[in-house]
């Protein structure tokens, strides 16, 4: 980050800070972007003292333990990492295809989602087989991709109540972003399809399909 | 050595230690919902604090043991048979090759904790034992117990003499909880008398409730910009706030990001008893600042590791 950076609003308006304390044994540094949430927590695991170190798409949160390490000095570590960071993240980006059954029991939110943006579905599912995506973040859930790059869909928001069961390989709309559901359980994104492709699979020794960068192009099926 | 599970009951699994470390992979830690229970249940029979045991979600439960040994039980308090005769929690109980234990579903707490001296055996995965069932891994083949499955127990350290857990460190079960809690990386979108509201309501864990989290019923919370939020590191303790207004507090198994407001955090040493919540439970929510936290946390090992050696609460 450079120094001129932090006093430059977010998207949402925001000034980025520093970094606060979010818990009792939490800090939370709000950042720029998600390339530098993703920098920044690469040069914090580095240092190998945190109990985890995880980005989001607009911060970094890092645990510690509170009596190893007093709430100042995290504070203060955290702050000299943010000045010294030099650490990229490299891992080789790869073009994925993801073939999408959209609409129907595979998406059940792909008419409301269609109708919110103005469009029908067939044109929304032209506009999103149509972009080149970049997976931003792995997080939520093992596997769970936050894919950015369908900025059409800026205006959709998360379910009022979310579910308490998403199937697997669940396609799903929120804020511009495409998110893949690589497991079952609860969530709050409305849903416009689903694939078949295994995002997460326990067996392999890399088990996760997706990496942050990777690009991803999706295909109606 | 073995145990043949009979009756799984509603959801028995294995946990042990949490699976640290791999939060920026989407991976949750799993383990043990109350991590102080199982330390107090392997500490009876001799075990390596967080040593792989059994998690008994409300029961009923039945398993039988193929060999003499010793075993423990701690958490929800469930009333209990061994081979006929019923045994008490918080104490090392001996075991007779082929004696059949019995759980019967309390009216407190919500998971009972039984150790195996030696632990169970499983493999880790990912650097756990313990089971994270959205996902099917870790633990026995990543799923519930159920009749017929059989648990192997690791080669038994020398037998314990028998202990009990001292009274004073027995935790509490009850149905009303007060969870200490940190403002929240959001709270500041909560409206002002809502926080108040927030902290002097009594919150009702709803039936949708499990080892991700409980959800809380009660008056709704009034949020700004409620719907606005970038996805963001979450933890287990974390108290989230959707647009609707009832919070949600995340168990072990929380997931690693979420976009709902994150308006409280339960303090660490508050939050082993987040895994004994049941539903109908009420849960008040008192406001410390980091730094009673961390004096509460320090009292708290200090007078945990005159019982059970160095104590590691997460």
């Amino acid at each position: 980050m450079n120094p001129g950076q932090t006093s430059m609003p977010d998207d949402e308006g925001n000034l980025p800070t520093e970094c606060e304390l979010i818990a009792d044994d939490t800090v939370s540094v709000r950042v720029y972007d998600v390339t530098e949430a993703h920098h920044l927590a690469a040069t914090l695991r580095a240092e190998g003292s945190w109990e985890e170190v995880v980005p989001g798409l607009g911060s970094v949160a890092v645990m510690f333990d509170p009596l190893m390490l007093d709430k100042e000095e995290a504070l203060l570590q955290v702050r000299k990492a943010i000045e010294t960071q030099s650490g990229a993240i490299v891992q080789g980006p790869k073009t994925v295809t993801i073939p999408v059954s959209y609409g129907g029991n595979m998406g059940p939110d792909l008419e409301a989602v269609s109708s919110l943006l103005g469009l029908s579905t067939d044109d929304f599912i032209g506009l999103h087989t149509a972009h080149r995506h970049t997976v931003e973040m792995i997080g939520f859930a093992p596997g769970f991709a936050y894919i950015g790059g369908f900025g059409e869909a800026a205006d959709v928001r998360r379910l009022e109540r979310p579910r308490m069961r998403v199937e697997a390989g669940s396609v799903g709309v929120v804020g511009g972003r495409t998110g893949l559901y690589a497991l079952s359980g609860p969530g709050g994104w409305p849903i416009v399809g689903r694939t078949d492709v295994r995002l997460f699979d326990p067996s392999k020794e890399e088990p996760f399909l997706l990496s942050p960068g990777d690009r991803i192009q999706f295909q109606a099926v | 050595m073995a145990i043949r599970v009979l009756e799984g009951g509603l959801q028995t699994t294995v946990q042990g230690l949490r699976r640290q470390g791999l939060r920026h992979q989407g991976v949750p830690w799993a383990g043990a919902a109350d991590p102080l229970s199982l330390m107090l249940a392997n500490r009876l029979v001799g075990n390596k604090s967080h040593a792989p045991a059994l998690e008994i979600t409300y029961g009923p439960f039945r398993a039988q043991f193929t060999e003499a040994s010793q075993i423990a039980l701690t958490g929800a308090p469930m009333s209990a048979m061994l081979g006929g005769h019923s045994v008490v929690h918080h104490q090392t109980i001996d075991v007779v090759a082929g004696n059949e234990l019995i759980l019967t579903p309390s009216r407190t707490g919500a998971r009972t904790y039984l150790s195996v001296d030696g632990g169970i055996e499983v493999p880790k995965f990912m650097g756990s034992a313990s089971t994270y069932l959205p996902a099917a891994f870790g633990g026995f083949h990543g799923r519930v117990l159920g009749a017929g499955d059989l648990l192997d127990i690791r080669a038994a350290s020398p037998v314990t003499t028998p202990l009990s857990t001292p009274r004073v460190l027995q935790p509490f079960m009850g149905h009303d909880w007060v969870l200490r809690v940190c403002r929240g990386a959001e709270a500041g979108r909560v409206i002002g008398s809502s926080w108040q509201e927030f902290l002097t309501s009594s919150w009702t864990v709803s039936r949708r409730s499990d080892r991700i989290g409980c959800l809380l019923e009660g008056e709704p919370l009034q949020l700004t910009d409620a719907g606005v939020m970038k996805s963001a590191p979450v933890f287990p303790g974390t108290v989230q706030c959707p647009p609707d207004g009832q919070p949600f507090l995340l168990g072990i198994d929380a997931q690693t990001t979420g976009g709902y407001l994150r308006i409280a955090h339960v303090i660490r040493p508050d939050r082993h008893r987040i895994g004994q919540l049941r539903p109908g439970d009420r849960v008040r929510f008192q406001e410390v600042t980091p730094r009673e936290s961390t004096a509460v946390l320090r009292e708290k090992i200090s007078r945990l590791s005159q019982w059970l050696g160095p104590v590691v609460l997460y």
